[in-house]
């Protein structure tokens, strides 16, 4: 038993020195003063903060206005996003396209731009494509019960010391940590 | 004081759209460099034995509130122009329990999946589909639960004013727990490393 | 302590705890007591007739739609209730700070006459909100030269024109011209109900997209 923990745990280093050789990621600490400047910077010039789970909302809205109109009109929730003449105009919409380019660049030149499912060494493809649906509903969901996702909640409330941002935060890391042994397959 | 310049005029509606496409760039930008890319790095954030996540969150947490707070200081920035989330408590509360709930199954959030996928990874593709899917869900849903989701509001609450303690004070305090929540994570980090892998 | 030992987290580490460390002797920044106010100039302004919006200017806007503003209506909540501008929200003067307002944004303010929302328009302007009106005349001059116009008959194709615009605004919040001849005033149109019963129940017009409630834009996730 214990000989096989310890295999699987030498795949996993192996993993990570196969995968993560190309170019090391930033200094943490690094990485998180330009996040911060960002941020900052979106309030200075905007006077809001950074955002991902409002844009999704917006296309999911304009998707249910162009197929089903008058389902869209009587849901107060589309209609919270179907303010403007073009929806789509949005600012968050935009923000995010420029996030999916920014990930790039940044990926590019570390040469991290790989076509590949990453997952833990105990499950198949498959599976980790399951999960990572499964995963992505619950923090839809959640996300819009909250008012908001990691960015929108966390990062901007969190630096606004808005009292509802911090309870959200401690209550995502609190869930994290609730269920990460029971769900350790996953990952280890 | 002058900013936020949208708010006093200084650029209309299609110009802001520009200013979201060039600051989502440096969002996604710093994402990727922190290693929020990669599910397995975010992911084990939960298993202690890489805090790189906390690292980076608290640090742009600490480097904006500190802008923030000395640009008001300033009298460059109205900090009271500045959107703020109204504060839903329980909601909020139960939503931050799904959130972390799906960061362990899925291994991102809505945004680490879009820089994800941005690089390649069909698993941050997935996830941010299983986004859409939740975000529609709760959208179908929303009748049935608006008055659950809209309960125990509290408006713009912010912890200085709830706490009533002034503002630089949880500033400070915040900069501490940050600074040394760092020291802590290292040390944490070490141990776990050599606990799950070996040394 | 030599900073040449410090690693490079440990001097931002220092950096930061060295800014906390100031922020505690630091006034709260989002106080507004350094708002600074020209006495002079608010002065001036309270003099200036620039402050003061005219009834069928603001019908105008309403009905272009082309400007987001906030309208609101300072009168006690009863006759807020028979009936008020579309789209106008209802505060009292103390209301108005803790309200979600900003500095920022193109405030109009009535009241049933001029004198309350002028004492709100200071109120505010002291405060550093920028851009205030106070509607001419307030409710009053609203229902006398928006909803209830008295007009006097006029052939010239000009006066014919004028009339014409003018009866088409007040129908569109649901009032009507009222024709000035020998001194008595008739409604122009067939109703023989009376103006002041048509002001109690000033109906909700069939407004499309009215200035004043159109939805700020979200800011949120």
């Amino acid at each position: 038993m214990e000989e096989k923990e310890l295999t699987n745990g030498e795949t996993t280093k192996a993993f990570h020195k196969e995968s993560f050789p190309e170019k090391p990621y930033w200094n943490p600490y690094l990485a998180g003063i330009g996040l911060g400047i960002v941020l900052l910077l979106a309030f200075v010039i905007m006077g809001r903060g950074l955002g991902a789970s409002g844009a999704v909302s917006t296309l999911v809205a304009t998707g249910v206005a162009k197929i089903a109109p008058n389902h869209a009109q009587n849901n107060e929730f589309y209609q919270n996003y179907l303010v403007q003449e073009n929806p789509l105009k949005d600012w968050l919409v935009f923000e995010v396209l420029g996030v999916l380019v920014g990930g790039f660049i940044s990926g590019i030149f570390a040469n991290r731009v790989k076509f590949k499912i990453e997952k833990g060494p105990k499950i198949n493809n498959v599976q980790r494509l399951v999960f990572a649906t499964i995963g992505g509903a619950l923090m839809g969901f959640g996300a819009k019960l909250a008012g908001g996702c990691t960015s929108g909640q966390a990062l901007t409330g969190g630096a606004l010391l808005n009292l509802g941002s911090w309870l959200f935060m401690l209550s995502v890391f609190a869930g994290g940590y609730l269920i990460a042994y029971i769900f350790r397959r996953l990952w280890l | 004081m002058i900013a936020p310049f949208y708010k006093f005029g200084m650029f209309g509606e299609e110009f802001s759209l520009i200013v979201a496409f060039l600051i989502g760039i440096g969002f996604g930008f710093f994402l990727e460099r922190a290693g929020f890319g990669s599910a397995r790095k975010l992911a084990s954030q939960f298993y202690l034995y890489d805090m790189t996540v906390f690292k980076v969150m608290f640090t742009a947490i600490v480097t904006a509130m500190l802008g923030v707070y000395f640009l008001g200081v300033f009298g460059f920035l109205d900090i009271n122009l500045i959107y703020f989330t109204p504060t839903y408590v329980v909601p909020q509360i139960v939503g931050g329990f799904l959130l972390g709930f799906g960061f362990i199954i899925g291994g991102y959030c809505p945004g680490t999946s879009v820089v994800s996928t941005s690089i390649g990874h069909l698993d941050g593709l997935f996830f941010l589909i299983g986004v859409f899917i939740g975000v529609f869900i709760y959208g179908e849903v929303y009748p049935l639960i608006a008055n659950f989701a809209t309960s125990t509001a509290m408006g713009k609450a912010t912890i200085y004013d709830f706490l009533h303690i002034p503002y630089g004070v949880v500033v400070f305090a915040v900069v501490l727990i940050a600074v040394g929540g760092f020291a802590g994570a290292s040390y944490l980090e070490k141990k776990f490393y050599s606990k799950i892998f070996g040394s | 302590m030599n900073l040449k030992n410090l690693s490079l987290n440990q001097k931002l580490g220092v950096l930061a705890l060295i800014l906390g460390l100031i922020a505690l002797f630091t006034h709260d920044p989002t106080k507004a007591t350094y708002v600074r106010i020209d006495p002079k100039e608010l002065s001036l302004e309270i003099n200036s007739p620039s402050k003061f919006i005219a009834p069928v200017e603001l019908a105008e806007e309403i009905i272009s739609g082309h400007e987001f503003f906030t309208l609101v209506d300072l009168r006690n909540p009863s006759e807020y209730e028979k009936g008020t501008i579309p789209g106008a929200i209802n505060l009292s003067a103390k209301d108005l700070f803790e309200s979600y307002l900003q500095r920022n944004q193109k405030i109009i303010l009535f009241s049933e006459e001029d004198t309350k929302a002028l004492n709100a328009w200071i109120a505010l302007k002291s405060q550093g909100y920028k851009n205030v009106l106070v509607l001419k005349g307030g409710y009053q001059g609203w229902q006398n030269e928006v909803l209830f116009p008295k007009i006097s008959s006029d052939t010239t194709k000009a006066g014919k024109e004028k009339l014409e615009k003018i009866k088409q605004i007040s129908n569109y919040f649901g009032g009507t011209p009222i024709l000035i001849s020998e001194g008595k005033g008739i409604p122009i149109q067939t109703e023989t109900r009376k103006a002041t019963t048509m002001q109690q129940q000033t109906p909700a017009p069939a407004v499309k997209k009215p200035g004043g409630t159109a939805k700020p834009k979200r800011e949120g996730c």
